[in-house]
């Protein structure tokens, strides 16, 4: 698929916005956002070759210029509202911060540096920011305690990996799996959709990914090694 | 940091082929044979090849370490 192609959807999708904005309502033009998807989906899927290998690192490095000052505006936000004038945040707010992140981070991790970092580095990261943040919020109480096991039930797990990344990988998974029932069982108490999506990002996936990393890491090594290590 | 690069001296050995002309040979864009012969952009190995190729030059004729240009 060529740059022509690739303009002629881009028309495509612009004349089904105008549709809409016509025919529906006027704020269906916020639709038009949707074009900065066509370019880098077709083109990171394979299917789109439009670019050559410099174009391809401008984009790539223009992504990254952009990643930046999100980061840097969402950081204004977020000193402003939290520290300056005491406000809660939306789910939405936070969902902006934390995914860019975790993509970032994971894949870079994944990439750079494998899978068992990533795994390690998604279990310790998120364990040890739900244990910090329970007890930070109740301090060293019962109560506390009993909320800090979910965060103590993504830590083991990913400890005992570092040692046999099998059996923790599995029960990372394993606690991910229970995290999502919770979650489905707590439906009817999220405070709308940006809500359930952010508990998910925060919640099960983590530990999902983080298992599924380490698993994969620790049958690869058993393999290439000729060791047991489980 | 600038590279030093011979393309466009075996670019004009080669009947003065056109930086246009050069590009769709290598699959490229225009602007990026310009940014090469610049010394803005550094290719990838396999461009480095199929520019070699092309101008019928070995690649580190085409692509110059400081320490040869001394």
């Amino acid at each position: 698929m060529k740059t022509g192609v690739l303009n002629i959807v881009r028309l495509i999708w612009i004349l089904i916005v105008l549709f809409l904005a016509a025919v529906w309502r006027v704020e269906a033009l916020i639709l038009i956002f949707g074009l900065v998807f066509f370019g880098p989906l077709l083109r990171e899927t394979g299917i789109c070759h439009d670019v050559d290998e410099r174009q391809q690192s401008l984009h790539w490095k223009a992504g990254y210029y952009g990643f930046m000052s999100l980061m840097i505006v969402l950081f204004a936000v977020f000193v402003w509202n939290l520290l300056i004038v005491h406000k809660e945040l939306k789910p939405e707010w936070w969902l902006l911060l934390i995914v860019p992140l975790i993509v970032r981070s994971g894949f870079y991790s994944w990439k750079g540096t494998g899978l068992r970092r990533l795994g390690l580095g998604l279990g310790f990261t998120f364990g040890g920011i739900w244990t910090v943040f329970t007890l930070l919020s109740h301090g060293f109480s019962t109560e506390s305690l009993i909320e800090s096991a979910v965060g103590f039930a993504i830590l083991f797990p990913t400890a005992a990996s570092i040692r046999w990344p099998r059996i923790g990988g599995l029960f990372l998974f394993l606690a991910g799996i229970g995290f999502a029932f919770m979650l489905i069982h707590a439906w009817d108490r999220m405070n709308g959709i940006f809500q359930i999506i952010l508990m998910w990002c925060i919640l099960p996936l983590p530990p999902i990914i983080a298992g599924i990393s380490l698993f994969r890491y620790g049958a690869n090594w058993r393999e290439e090694d000729g060791k047991k290590i489980t | 940091m600038k590279r030093e690069t011979r393309v466009r001296y075996y670019r004009f050995l080669n009947g003065e082929m056109t930086q246009a002309e050069l590009a769709l040979r290598v699959k490229v864009s225009r602007q990026t044979v310009v940014a090469i012969e610049k010394g803005d952009y550094s290719p990838s190995v396999w461009l480095a090849i199929r520019l070699s190729r092309v101008l019928g030059a070995k690649v580190e004729e085409l692509f110059l370490l400081k320490e040869d240009l001394s």
